[in-house]
């Protein structure tokens, strides 16, 4: 089995994912900012840290657009989920799903 | 129209923060948002926002960096540790010429935390001429240090391993520093 995808790793794909085909990394962070709404700040270091790492794992490939005026002309990076990604995602929420089955939720402290 | 546009020094710090690769393109998503930003809520909530990005980047960008030279960040913590010491054991022991003593000490600390910083942002010329500079000065003074010791009839080792420390450290900062000048020319 390969090894799990992390929360915050997951987070990061499923922005990649409901982006589409805009994903770039201004609008991934964004869409991760939404996910916390104000209840923790995200460094967009750790994002791109993030992507980063997925795209090394081979989980997300990346190619380069257009820049736009509001930029400064500067080039973005589309990101896009690769097949290999999905499996992952699928994977790791089957994983937890099939232990959360198993579990009464929500989870008390026995006595 | 005139774009919103964080303060120059800002900028200059995410790109030498960014390895070559993300420069361009992580640097515009930080445009485009503090663009946003700077429009909802004005400019000072939108140069903090950027400047706490910046210093997102600041730890992947120094395990980057340290993975590289890892001798000289061994040697950096190690002296920093020596010169707190140091500066403790003169405050303790109340040494004569405490002032001086306690600069000393003060300086070994900040050349050691110096170093550690420019080796990241690798790009700022004023911190690497600055770590150079300072390389310069321990070196003069691991060399006095080991000149005074040997012909002091109070000898004291461990001063001869800090100094030999500082010597081998001025060393490797001037390596590391040129061969990121050398990378920044190309």
């Amino acid at each position: 089995m390969a090894e799990l995808l992390g929360t915050f790793e997951q987070i990061v794909l499923l922005a990649v994912i409901r982006q589409g085909s805009e994903a770039y990394g201004r609008s991934i962070l964004r869409e991760v900012e939404e996910v916390f709404s104000g209840a923790r700040s995200v460094a967009a270091g750790a994002v791109y840290a993030t992507l980063d790492r997925l795209e090394t794992k081979g989980l997300l490939s990346s190619k380069l657009g257009e820049g736009t005026a509001e930029r400064g002309g500067r080039k973005r990076r589309y990101y896009r989920v690769t097949a290999t990604g999905f499996r992952a995602l699928n994977e790791a929420r089957s994983t937890l799903e099939s232990l959360w089955n198993s579990i009464r939720w929500p989870v008390e402290v026995r006595p | 129209m005139i774009r919103p546009a964080p303060p120059a020094f800002l900028q200059h710090m995410v790109a030498a923060l960014l390895s070559p690769r993300d420069q361009e393109t992580i640097a515009g998503d930080l445009l485009e948002a503090y663009s946003d930003r700077h429009r909802s809520g004005g400019a000072l909530p939108a140069n903090l926002w950027y400047a706490r990005q910046i210093a997102s980047f600041f730890p992947r960008a120094a395990v980057a960096a340290y993975r590289k030279t890892p001798a000289l960040v061994l040697i950096c913590c190690f002296t920093a540790m020596c010169g707190a010491w140091l500066g403790s054991m003169d405050m303790v022991l109340h040494h004569h010429n405490l002032l001086y003593h306690e600069s000393i000490a003060g300086f070994i600390v900040g050349q050691a935390l110096l170093t550690m910083l420019a080796l990241p942002l690798r790009r700022v010329r004023t911190l690497r001429f600055a770590a150079m500079l300072g390389g310069v000065a321990v070196t003069w003074l691991g060399a006095s240090a080991w000149y005074a010791m040997i012909h002091n009839p109070h000898f004291e080792g461990y001063i001869l391993i800090i100094a030999a420390l500082l010597i081998v450290q001025a060393a490797l900062t001037w390596r590391a520093m040129l061969r990121r000048a050398a990378v920044a020319a190309a």
